[in-house]
């Protein structure tokens, strides 16, 4: 990202009047701009930070008015004009005296914005301290060297975009966020294998016991038949009891056949929608008169075909002959293909035309009916086994205890079909782990084993997401080393550059500058260790900001001066001073070192103080609007007199 | 002809008398037994509510049912009439609804499907009113059914109709 | 001694976060998408605090490791 500043607006504040745009196109790489003392440079240089920054959204309202002007204007305006990246950018605030308050709006792109609003690569910039570091002042080296200060460490941090590796970090710490919310974790995990475990090994046992179960009703069944022969025989020996039983099991098969030839009675006239039901039958009957009265044009229209294939001529005229017959019949069919009439006569014809039970007996008699059948077989039944209970009541002790064992038998047979039923069973939705539902217990392995893959997934997500992180945190820490390793280096060798023969040196940056065996400097030593700094660290990164600095060089020895003016041009982008008229060694020995990409302004007020300057100015020059002198060239901002004004 | 469907929890409710029935019954008997309540209280429900499965087992009438296929129309023609509130005498209305519900091979799509939901409401009523659990066999089955749709028929609406 | 490719991550950045990969073991595939999003952070391209790209970049960058590992 490149910046650069190309112009400033300032009216109604408590400064000179200003409109200035640099450069024909471009900024050139050094602007001087000379102002009087008086004449508003603080001013410019909190707004122009303002802009860059928005830290005027908190201003209060004492603060606002500190930029009102002495003659109490009602409203101010401060634009600040840039580059961005080559396209245009400006930031403006409007000063509103009356209601103390400030509003920005923001020019980048497409159109205006009604408020402060950077573009992302520069927004992540906007903060006040980093602003700072390139729209400075007297004060930004000495606060550089001071141990209660960590701008030192902030700044690197933004130019070498650690703070890039940070909101990764966060990003993927957020994402883990998502996917874990509600979803188990590393114990959650172990729990469900175990449960796992313990299902699978439950419908193991069970399925074992299924087996068994079922070995045994096939030995009880057997058992069961072959005591069942053994006990007939014995009781065979009872005078009657073959023929009794045999009248007793033919009258249980009577009852059974009767029983089941009465259930497929039934079934066979549920089968039948006329016979169902008298109210079903008088349903269709009056669904099928009501249909008659609709008349529907099938039945008509077939009527009238039929009529008329029996007329001698044919309603056009001519005779009816058996192929105009046929004719007639065959269109007749493709004419009438009405689906609806189709189907709806189909319906009358069939409740018309079926055959119905005229006896059709009520349901809850046939219901009665089918009990009593019921009833008839099982009593057949209950006197077949009494028969057979009391003739082995009154039969030798072996059929007793034959009698005993086959009663028994059939008890454990009725109960293993019941087991094993309860065993093989589908499952109901009140099942649970307690349940013996072997089917049951199948899904509830297929889920468990879902939820263990799933969670092991996650598991596996975590290891993966903590190693990306650890990555992220390392790689910052190390970068910052290698950073401050990097930077003490150049910064060295530019201090010797500026300070040659003081010695002086840097021993570390973080979190503030360190002099190597040093307690305090002087201000010109500060100046100068603090530029080291800057231009040394504005030179790293893959973004370009300008500087601007208000009397750059002042607390500068000449030396220092020459020095920084030499090391100016090969290293910062953009520089623009506002400077006074006791810095001109600096500014002309810039000059000499670029001299095509140098411009000189000179700024001062129309007022009684100014006089002596207005008196030099070249014949014709004009103040502009709002009573401000601005004059470019180099010429009259080098020999500019100001004997008599600000400081020296 | 579309899919007919049974309600899964119907047809386990029906397994014991299927597979233990003295008569040799049709998966399509508990089925038509259903809607025969479903069309006397006038009763749909669709067969997939609440997550419900219900599997397609035929395409077409099995025997004996495919010869009265058009009696079974009409009863649900005329369940459908009065649910609808239509006249039998109102042609355009009458014709609407049968046009919905059959073509010229029979029942259509929304026709079998018309008479799916009337299975699965009848199945509902059916349960509400049967005492205890799914029945072991026909004969235990039977004759409870019975009353019940008897029941059904007088005490329902088209009471004044049927 | 300047920076690296314009817009993008620093060259000191970039050779960090590969010694750092490296050591912890990390596939070579899931290094580049790393640095790939570290690139498009840095210059402005992404805003990893917000947007369903950088949440589908980051799902991508995580779960890239099992085809490779």
């Amino acid at each position: 990202m490149k910046l650069q500043l190309t112009g400033l607006k300032a009216a109604g504040l408590r400064s000179a009047e200003l409109d200035l745009r640099f450069g024909e196109g471009s900024a050139p790489k050094f602007t001087f701009i000379q102002m009087p003392n008086g004449t508003g440079k603080t001013t410019i240089a909190e707004c122009l930070r303002a802009a860059l920054s928005g830290e005027a959204l908190s201003w209060g309202a004492e603060r606002v008015r500190s930029f009102q002007r002495a003659s109490g204007s009602d409203a101010g305006l401060f634009e600040a004009r840039f580059s961005l990246d080559g396209s245009p950018m400006t930031i403006g605030m409007k000063f509103d005296f009356t209601a103390e308050s400030i509003s920005y709006y923001t020019t980048f792109g497409r159109g205006r914005l009604p408020k402060f609003s950077l573009p992302p690569v520069l927004a992540r910039f906007a903060d006040p301290g980093f602003v700072r570091l390139y729209i400075f002042d007297a004060e930004l080296p000495q606060e550089l060297l001071q141990g209660s200060s960590d701008r030192a460490e902030r700044a690197i941090d933004a130019f070498y975009q650690l703070y890039v590796l940070e909101e990764i970090s966060n990003a993927i710490e957020h994402y883990w966020e998502g996917q874990v919310q509600g979803a188990s974790t590393q114990q959650g995990l172990a729990r469900n294998r175990n449960k796992l475990a313990d299902v699978k090994e439950k419908k193991r046992r069970l399925e074992r016991a299924l087996e068994r179960d079922q070995t045994e009703l096939r030995s009880v069944e057997e058992d069961l038949e072959t005591k069942s022969a053994k006990l007939d025989d014995h009781l065979g020996q009872v005078e009657q009891y073959r023929h009794q039983k045999a009248i007793l099991e033919a009258q249980l098969k009577t009852a059974s056949d009767e029983l089941v030839a009465a259930l497929a009675d039934a079934l066979g006239r549920l089968r039948r929608p006329l016979d169902v039901h008298l109210g079903f039958r008088s349903a269709l009957d009056s669904l099928t008169a009501g249909l008659d009265s609709l008349k529907l044009p099938e039945a008509t229209s077939r009527e009238f075909f039929r009529d008329l294939a029996e007329q001698k001529h044919c309603i056009c005229g001519s005779p009816m002959t058996s192929s105009a017959r046929e004719h007639i019949t065959r269109a007749a069919e493709y004419l009438l293909a009405d689906d609806t009439a189709g189907v709806v006569n189909a319906l009358k014809n069939d409740a018309r035309s079926f055959q119905r039970d005229d006896t059709c007996p009520g349901l809850t008699l046939v219901a009665n009916d089918l009990a009593a059948q019921i009833r008839k077989r099982d009593v057949a039944r209950h006197d077949l086994e009494l028969l057979v209970s009391d003739t082995s009541e009154k039969a030798d002790k072996a059929a007793k205890s034959l009698k005993e064992a086959v009663d028994d038998l059939t008890l454990s047979q009725s109960s293993l079909v019941s087991r094993i039923s309860a065993l093989t069973r589908d499952p109901s939705p009140d099942d649970d782990e307690n349940t013996t539902c072997i089917k049951w217990l199948g899904l509830e392995v297929r889920r468990l084993e879902l939820i263990v893959a799933e969670a092991a997934r996650l598991v596996e997500l975590r290891e993966h997401k903590d190693e990306l992180r650890d990555v992220l945190t390392s790689s910052a820490r190390r970068a910052r080393e290698e950073a401050r390793r990097e930077l003490v280096k150049a910064m060295n060798e530019r201090l010797a550059i500026l300070l040659p023969g003081e010695g002086l040196t840097v021993a570390d940056i973080r979190p503030y500058l360190k002099l190597e065996g040093r307690e305090g400097v002087n201000l010109g030593a500060m100046l100068s260790i603090g530029y080291s700094f800057l231009t040394t660290l504005f030179e790293r990164g893959n973004h370009e900001f300008p500087f601007v600095v208000d009397a750059p060089t002042m607390g500068l020895d000449g030396l220092a001066r020459e020095a920084l003016a030499n090391i100016l041009p090969l290293t910062a982008s953009q520089f623009v001073g506002f400077v006074l008229d006791n810095e001109r060694d600096f500014t002309r020995r810039v000059r000499e070192n670029v001299r095509d990409s140098c411009e000189f302004y000179t700024v001062f007020s129309d007022s009684s103080r100014n006089r002596p300057l207005a008196d030099q100015l070249p014949p014709g020059a004009e103040a502009g609007d709002g009573g401000t002198y601005v004059i470019r060239g180099f010429d009259f901002f080098d020999q500019v007199m100001w004997t008599k004004n600000g400081e020296r | 002809m579309a899919d007919f469907r049974i309600r899964s929890d119907c047809r386990a409710w029906f397994r014991r008398v299927l597979s233990s029935s003295e008569l040799r019954l049709l998966l399509f008997d508990p089925y038509y037994l259903c809607f025969l309540i479903g069309v006397a209280a006038g009763r749909k429900s669709s067969p997939t509510e609440g997550g419900t499965e219900a599997t397609a087992f035929v395409d077409a009438f099995p025997r004996p049912y495919d010869q009265q296929q058009r009696l079974l129309l009409g009863l649900m023609l005329a369940a459908e009439l009065r649910r609808a509130g239509v006249d039998v005498t109102d042609r355009a209305s009458v014709n609407d609804i049968v046009n919905s519900l059959a073509g010229v091979g029979g029942l259509n799509a929304a026709g079998v499907a018309t008479m799916n939901e009337y299975a699965s409401g009848g199945y509902d009523v059916l349960i509400t009113r049967y005492e205890g659990e799914a029945p072991w066999n026909l004969e235990e089955f039977m004759p409870r059914y019975l009353r019940i749709l008897d029941e059904v028929i007088s005490q329902s609406e088209l009471a004044g109709q049927w | 001694m300047t920076a690296s490719q314009p817009g993008g991550l620093e060259a000191i950045v970039r050779s960090c976060i590969k010694l750092a990969a490296t050591e912890k073991g990390i596939p070579d595939d899931v290094t580049v998408r790393l640095l790939k999003l570290a690139d498009d952070v840095a210059s402005g391209d992404l805003d990893p605090s917000s947007g369903t790209e950088t949440q589908r970049r980051i799902e991508l960058l995580i779960k890239g490791y099992g085809a490779s590992s």
